[in-house]
């Protein structure tokens, strides 16, 4: 690895104005799960891995900032601080009660790995194949970005611009994440096909929310398949009952058509190419359905009668 | 530029000087010559390299050493009283779960965590704990019987306790 310098600030006004006068020179470190191997040249193997390679001349420990782990209920919203662990996301009994969340993030990777590794760095590293991409813009998050002149807020979904790329501006960091309490009590569906059963990259990943809106029902599905973009949308449930899967199948197997333009010479396919992009379109419709059906029996379960 | 860092490792405080391209595996191996923690792919996938820190399992490939400031970290040299095993490390040879040995210790403190906080896991729980884990040699069964033979074993040695 090459050689930087090292900065951990006591107070979120350092960072920001370490990261201002910095010039894009340094780099926020959060749990360092993607950046640490990012930085590490001798795993450069593939002209992929060397596009994504990674050479900060600082780094800028956010480990001591607390109130980067701030975990409340601010009115209409739950809270989430970056520096919120996946391992803490996936505990039921944390503060914020957002059990998609929680399903989600206990499947990423291993206990070791969600121990390190944070909300804020799933976010930022701005991944196609990040577990909580799909579960974030089904919940219709916003992110909460601070810097040391201003603070704004971004839906989750005008965050991400590209595969890698955010809105992030230089001297800007992710604070927060902000989840509506009502959509996090929403029934809900989650399913996700990886390269392994465990440990495996994610191939696509697929959330579906119900939106109980008066006079009728309709489930917003996200499917975030890794060799492309993120893919939304809304589904109208209304006397579609018995007939679901067919309609989220074709709306979806529609939706990826238009999009198998984008899908060729993605980042995914140039590292992977042994799973082809018509594979993972596949298997996005699977991950679809089974949201969508999960999501369904959730909402018969609490009682109420099928949309 | 070498920077300090100060510690606790295996109960004691430790006071070391390293550059920040280092890991808390380095630290550990190289400047502290604590070698029973192994590196194996340096990416987080293997688990060889795993140790406690404030006693969660991490893999220590992935930390930088100065990332540890003021933390309490254990590795396998840390378990057991001097000259005795501890439970898990019994169990591992009883059950016949070591060959080669390179991923026991990462195997054998992720199995401490997990005891630490389910004393009696049920053999999914002990499934998901070791997920993170690679062993070339064994094909895991015995593996995952070790770790339900030292709950056992604490399990009894509580009770004698208690009694």
């Amino acid at each position: 690895m090459h050689d930087f310098r090292y900065f951990a600030p006591d107070t979120i006004e350092e960072a920001l104005a370490f990261l201002g006068d910095s010039n894009g020179g340094s780099r926020p470190l959060a749990g360092g799960t993607c950046l640490i191997p990012q930085m590490r040249n001798r795993h450069l193997g593939s002209p992929y891995r060397q596009k994504r390679a990674m050479r900060p001349e600082c780094l800028v420990s956010l480990r001591r900032l607390e109130e980067l782990r701030r975990v409340e209920r601010s009115g209409d919203e739950w809270y989430l601080g970056a520096m919120t662990t996946l391992a803490r996301l996936a505990e039921r009994e944390t503060e914020a009660d957002i059990p998609v969340l929680s399903q989600v993030a206990s499947g990423v990777a291993s206990p070791e790995i969600r121990n390190l590794a944070t909300l804020g760095g799933n976010i930022c590293n701005a991944s196609p194949a990040a577990d909580l991409l799909a579960p974030l813009l089904a919940l219709q998050a916003r992110v909460h970005l601070v810097s040391e002149e201003s603070e704004r807020w971004l839906p989750v979904r005008g965050f991400f611009r590209a595969p890698h790329r955010t809105a992030l501006g230089a001297g800007e960091i992710l604070a927060g994440v902000g989840v509506s309490v009502d959509a996090s009590a929403s029934p809900w569906g989650v399913a996700s096909y990886a390269t392994h059963s465990h440990m495996g990259m994610t191939l696509v990943s697929a959330t579906c929310i119900l939106e109980e809106t008066v006079p009728r029902s309709r489930a917003r599905l996200v499917v975030t398949p890794a060799s492309g973009r993120p893919i939304e949308l809304l589904v109208d449930l209304s006397g579609r009952a018995e007939r679901d899967r067919e309609t989220v199948g074709d709306m979806l197997g529609s939706a990826l058509a238009q999009q198998s333009g984008k899908v060729r010479g993605c980042h995914y396919a140039q590292e992977n190419p042994q799973v082809p992009s018509w594979y993972v379109e596949h298997r996005a419709v699977l991950a679809a359905q089974e949201a969508v059906s999960t999501a369904l029996d959730r909402h018969d379960q609490r009682g109420s009668a099928r949309p | 530029m070498r920077t300090e860092v100060e510690l606790i490792v295996n109960g004691r405080s430790v006071r070391a000087a390293v550059e920040p391209r280092k890991s808390l595996l380095h630290l550990l191996r190289v400047e502290l010559g604590l070698i029973g923690t192994k590196e194996g792919c340096a990416e987080g996938d293997c688990g060889a390299c795993v140790v406690l820190v404030d006693g969660k399992p991490i893999n220590s490939c992935l930390l930088l050493a100065l990332e540890c400031e003021g933390r309490e970290v254990t590795t396998i040299e840390g378990l057991g009283a001097t000259g005795e095993l501890e439970p898990l490390q019994e169990a591992f040879i009883q059950a016949g779960a070591v060959q080669c040995g390179y991923c026991t210790p990462g195997m054998i403190l992720a199995a401490k965590a997990l005891l630490d906080r389910i004393p009696d896991p049920t053999p999914e729980d002990v499934k998901n704990a070791l997920v993170g884990h690679l062993c070339r040699c064994t094909g895991y069964a015995k593996i995952l019987e070790a770790v339900q033979l030292a709950a056992q074993m604490s399990r009894s040695e509580g009770v004698l306790i208690d009694g």
